[in-house]
């Protein structure tokens, strides 16, 4: 009855997992049935005997031979969970046949042959037995248990087998032993079924220990954990209770981008990209690597590959937060999980995500809580520079005002006699230099104010270097040779996109410095190079230097730095402008300085210079402004081109009237452009020269003068003692009604019009000359106490100046406009000539940036034809061409009367023989060597104040070379 | 009053400002101020070196200096007897109030502020001279 039972309950267990195979096709399954399927089919065999009588034989021999390789079947089922040498399956195939082979052909053994054929059955499950057990041992969590539980299983098989046949073997123990061994049959099945394939309330149990330390482990882990340590916690307890060789995690989260989190693996800074959750969420259970390989990320791949993992396990990890992520099983061997094993650390990791979540929230938190310490420590930062700031400002204007107040005070107390005071005389010149210093102070602060407050107003042109440098040296020059520093400037010809007056205001302070902290007799240079999209102009002094631990506390406000008694000249806030000032433009300032040795200041700004031909390699460092200029005496007697040019009296006979200057040693080489440069530089000059004096050419353009609209008797004086001191005709005006009367009478060339009048303000005046036709293109130059140069602008001055007026800027203002005002018709006309294509792209350029209309022609025969046929007011000629040269195109002009007259410029590299008659330098209107030291030179005459004065030409002389010319006030009356 | 003619030390590092001073020493009617030998010290440094030199009877100190402020000079004095001490006054363009205070607190005898006439200035040196020797 027991045996009927066991056999029954046996079938039930096998068909359980027959029918569970079918369903899931696992192959450890398959192998399970494979090996049970022997004592199965005996037990059918048994009960349907019993049931129905004597089976057929061979279905019992079937049986028999399968219950023979029940060992073998045993060592493949072992295989699936560890690796089984290869010699064991053959050994265990070969014990099998040789089991067999007795059984089918002797139906009835020898007790001898039935004891080795047990022998063999026996060694061959214990084999198996013993190499579960190992496998138990190496693994942990439930795997072990149930390899455990498989290899008691396996011994207890053998030991069913074996009380089977003692059973058959000793009849008194018959019913004993096959009770026996049934029963351990099927507890052997038994066991392999929790083993292989765990009931329902096993698994629970498992489960219930599973969620239980995963659990405890993320509840136990310190509140510090980042979500990462959170995700690496949760792969490690996954990897514990799983048995698996290891686990990693690619959590649930709202960016692309994840962060795995491993256990059991080296490389532990993986970013699994996008894509990664749902390709790994694709594959199957335990999915072999190998096969696989293409549909497995590559860095799940390469973690399978560190560990050696044949088979890869992915389940969803659903966060309750939203999203899905993946924990993945990398297996060497085969996993014993069913998928729902698998599923339910998934579903834990639930638990890591919200542990995680907390973990990042805390991040956040702390994050937030550093950025706002962070900025509040950065607003107590500014607030304390702004207290500081206002303190020194208190102090440093408070200590001019303190010499201005004081020392007046003081010349109050002095006797007066007769309504005056007889005070110390350098009382006066405290009271004055301390009030000029306050008033750089003031401008300073202005000026770092608006563009600290982004409201610094910009007017950028393109400027040229070496002219802006050198206004910036010729200013300071006084100073340079006070000291007796050496000077050396080396600004090759171009140009930098910038507000000339900031320029030169950074200029100025750089280069102010850099005397103040020079000792006497030290060196100075000024040098510009060009480079990598950036013009770099540097001062280089031999003086003082910075400590490099102050070198970039030059540039604070008021943080002067090194000797003290140093420090009295400036504001203490150059620097600071000065960067700022650069940095507006796009560029920095650098600074290198060895204290004792000297420093060095470079700004760097953006070089945006259009591309005029290639300025030619040797152009740089070569201009110098300290460089000598040796006019060269003409036979003759001669005097300077400039004063030529400006028709000095000084001229003698008429062959005097042209002057030679070459300079020792500026031959041919010297770089084409610059000297085209050089040359289009005078033409400017020349300009004025030829309107003054060439009756055929002369406009009188600037005989309009000046009008001056300002109420106030010492501002009108101040303004006009400046204009004229440069030169111009002044007209005053104190009403904004005389104003325009006076300009309706007499078309000024420009107007400087105060605001604050008695009658009509400024504003009105400035509205109504715009709407006048005939004013309309005048520029007004608005003049005024407080700053409201954007309303200036807007009602159509062209520029506007706060009291009390810079002269320079005045002028400098004054002197660009008037001559920009000549419109399409007024414009001079140039024909420039020569044969080299480059050289003639950049002269034309250059004169166009003076507002000259340039005809280009390639050969002197172009050249002649076309001034022939159209009317210059100069002509620019290159001396050697190779089809007429400078001189005989002189000639051919000076024949035919259409030409006649016009004067000639004429630019060259060949050092000039001397004059002989008929020579270059009997015709030309003036000779240029293409050398930089003339160009300096005349850049020089060029920045004296032109002199406006023009007597009313006579008319009859037709003034060119070679005529007595007419006479104008020669410059050295005005300066 | 003693009847040897008083030493004020000066300390300011601004040349016109020094100058200030100067003249308007020669231009007080008190006679007490007007035969008083000024001496002049452009920082920090130099004014401790006169000051370890010999006795002054009042200090005319400006506060922003360019080696440090000028009320460190008053540390010196600390730890010695209140009395046995020139009188000192702070000459200075920091007027806020916080400026002020500290420069109370650090032991000035009195304040002036910048500008000033010279009828404030030799004020508060006759009061706290006077003071200082009245005691």
């Amino acid at each position: 009855m027991i045996r009927f039972l066991v056999e029954a309950l046996f079938a039930v267990v096998f068909a359980q997992a027959f029918v569970a195979y079918v369903r899931e096709r696992d192959p450890i399954q398959r192998d399970v049935m494979a090996v049970f399927s022997a004592v199965a089919m005996l037990f059918v065999i048994d009960v349907a005997r019993q049931l129905l009588g004597e089976p057929p034989a061979a279905l019992r021999a079937v049986a028999l031979i399968l219950l023979f390789c029940q060992p073998y079947l045993t060592i493949r089922l072992v295989h699936r969970v560890r690796p089984v040498p290869r010699w064991l399956h053959l050994a265990a195939l070969g014990g099998a046949v040789v089991s067999v082979l007795p059984v089918v052909t002797a139906p009835k053994l020898s007790h001898s042959a039935l004891a080795g054929v047990l022998a063999v059955y026996v060694a061959g499950e214990l084999v198996a037995a013993g190499l579960l057990a190992r496998e138990a041992r190496s693994r942990t969590g439930s795997p072990r248990v149930r390899l455990s539980i498989a290899a008691a299983s396996t011994a207890a098989f053998g030991l069913a087998i074996v009380a089977a046949s003692f059973g058959t073997v000793v009849a008194s123990l018959r019913e004993t032993g096959r009770t026996f061994g049934y029963a351990c049959a099927l507890a052997s099945a038994l066991g392999y079924v929790v083993a292989f394939r765990p009931s329902a309330w096993v698994r629970r149990l498992w489960s219930g220990t599973v969620s239980y330390r995963v659990s405890r482990q993320l509840l136990e882990a310190p509140a510090t954990d980042t979500p990462n340590q959170t995700w690496s916690r949760y792969a490690q307890t996954v990897r514990e209770v799983s048995g698996a060789d290891a686990v990693f995690v690619v959590p649930a989260e709202r960016s692309g981008v994840q962060q795995v989190a491993t256990a059991g693996l080296w490389r532990r800074e993986v970013i699994a990209g996008n894509g990664a959750v749902s390709r790994l969420l694709h594959l199957p259970v335990a999915a072999e690597v190998t096969a696989r390989a293409a549909q497995i990320p590559d860095f799940a791949l390469v973690f399978a590959g560190e560990v050696g993992a044949r088979f890869l396990t992915a389940t969803p990890l659903r966060s309750p937060l939203g999203g899905v992520g993946v924990l993945v099983l990398l297996n060497r061997r085969r996993a014993l999980f069913a998928e729902d094993d698998v599923r339910l650390l998934g579903e834990l990791g639930a638990h890591a995500a919200i542990v995680a979540e907390r973990g990042a929230v805390r991040d956040e938190q702390d994050r937030l809580a550093q950025e706002l310490a962070l900025s509040v420590q950065a607003l107590s930062t500014a607030s304390q520079a702004k207290s500081d700031f206002l303190a020194s400002m208190s102090h440093e204007l408070r200590t001019p005002l303190n010499a201005i107040i004081g020392f007046s005070e003081l010349m109050r107390g002095e006797e007066a006699v007769s309504g005056a005071r007889v005070v110390p005389t350098e009382w006066i010149d405290h009271i004055y230099s301390s009030g000029r210093h306050l008033l750089d102070l003031i401008n300073d602060v202005l000026d770092l104010t608006k563009i600290e407050a982004d409201r610094m107003e910009l007017y950028p042109e393109r400027v040229e270097l070496p002219i802006l440098v050198n206004d910036a040296v010729n200013t300071l020059r006084p100073l340079i040779e006070r000291k007796q520093l050496h000077l050396r400037v080396a600004v090759p010809a171009g140009t930098v996109h910038g507000d000339r007056v900031r320029l030169r205001q950074v200029l100025d302070n750089l280069l102010s410095n850099a005397i103040k902290y020079t000792p006497e007799g030290g060196r100075l240079t000024v040098e510009s190079t060009r480079s990598g999209g950036e013009v770099r102009i540097a001062m280089i002094d031999s003086g003082v230097g910075i400590d490099p631990a102050d070198q970039e506390r030059v540039f604070e406000k008021f943080q002067q730095v090194g000797d003290v008694a140093l420090h009295q000249a400036g504001t203490g806030l150059g620097l600071a402008l000065t960067r700022r000032l650069v940095e507006s433009h796009g560029g920095r300032v650098e600074v290198e300085s060895t204290p004792g040795v000297g420093s060095r200041f470079t700004v760097c700004l953006p070089d945006d210079e259009p591309v005029e031909g290639d300025p030619g390699p040797g152009t740089a460092g070569d201009s110098s402004a300290a460089a000598p200029v040796h006019p060269r005496q003409h036979p003759a007697g001669s005097v300077d081109l400039w004063e030529q040019l400006a028709g000095s009296t000084a001229a003698g006979p008429a062959a005097a009237q042209v002057t030679v200057i070459v300079e020792a040693g500026a031959a041919a080489a010297a770089a084409a452009a610059v000297g085209a440069v050089d040359s289009a530089l005078t033409a400017a000059g020349l300009e004025r020269a030829i309107t003054a004096t060439v009756p055929g050419v002369a406009r009188p353009r600037f005989t309009g003068g000046i009008l001056l609209v300002e109420d106030e008797a010492s501002a009108a004086r101040l303004v006009r003692t400046y204009l004229e001191g440069a030169g111009y005709v002044v007209r005053t005006a104190t009403t904004g009604e005389d104003g325009l009367a006076a300009a309706r009478a007499d078309r000024p060339d420009a107007v400087v019009l105060d605001v604050l009048l008695p009658g009509i303000s400024g504003w009105e005046v400035l509205r109504l000359l715009k709407q006048d036709p005939q004013l309309r293109d005048v520029p007004v130059f608005v003049v005024s106490v407080v700053d409201e140069r954007d309303v200036g602008l807007s009602l159509g001055a062209v520029d506007f100046f706060v009291k009390p007026v810079n002269r320079q800027q005045l002028l400098d203002r004054v002197t660009e406009l008037v001559r920009q005002s000549g419109t399409g018709v007024d414009r001079m006309q140039v024909l420039a000539v020569d044969d080299d294509p480059e050289a003639l792209t950049v002269i034309a350029a250059t004169l166009r940036e003076q507002h000259v209309d340039v005809v280009t022609a390639g050969t002197g025969r172009e050249a002649v034809r076309l001034a022939r046929t159209q009317s210059f007011d100069l002509i620019i000629s290159d001396l050697l061409m190779p089809d007429v040269d400078g001189i005989s195109l002189m000639n051919a002009l000076d024949h035919d009367p259409a030409s006649g007259g016009l004067p000639v410029l004429v630019v060259t590299g060949a050092e000039l023989a001397d004059a002989e008659p008929g020579g270059p330098d009997a015709m030309a209107f003036g000779v240029l060597p293409r050398s930089d030291g003339v160009g300096t030179a005349l850049r020089h005459w060029k920045a004296r104040p032109p002199r406006i004065t023009v007597p009313p030409p006579d008319g009859d002389a037709v003034d060119r070379p070679g005529s007595a010319g007419h006479t104008t006030t020669g410059p050295e009356a005005t300066s | 009053m003693t009847d040897s003619p008083l030493r004020i030390l000066l300390v300011e590092d601004n040349d016109l400002n020094r100058a200030l001073v100067r003249a308007i020493m020669t231009r007080t009617s008190d006679p007490m101020l007007r035969t008083a030998e000024l001496v002049e010290a452009h920082n920090l440094t130099q004014a401790r070196a006169v000051l370890a030199h010999g006795w002054v009877d009042a200090v005319l100190l400006d506060i922003q200096l360019p080696d440090g402020s000028g009320l460190s000079l008053l540390d010196d004095f600390a730890g010695r007897a209140d009395l046995r001490r020139p009188a000192i006054i702070a000459v200075t363009g920091g007027v806020l109030p916080e400026q002020r205070a500290a420069a109370l607190a650090a032991g000035c005898d009195a304040i002036v502020e910048k500008p000033f006439i010279a009828a404030e200035l030799t004020r508060a040196l006759t009061d706290s001279i006077t003071y200082r020797q009245v005691g």
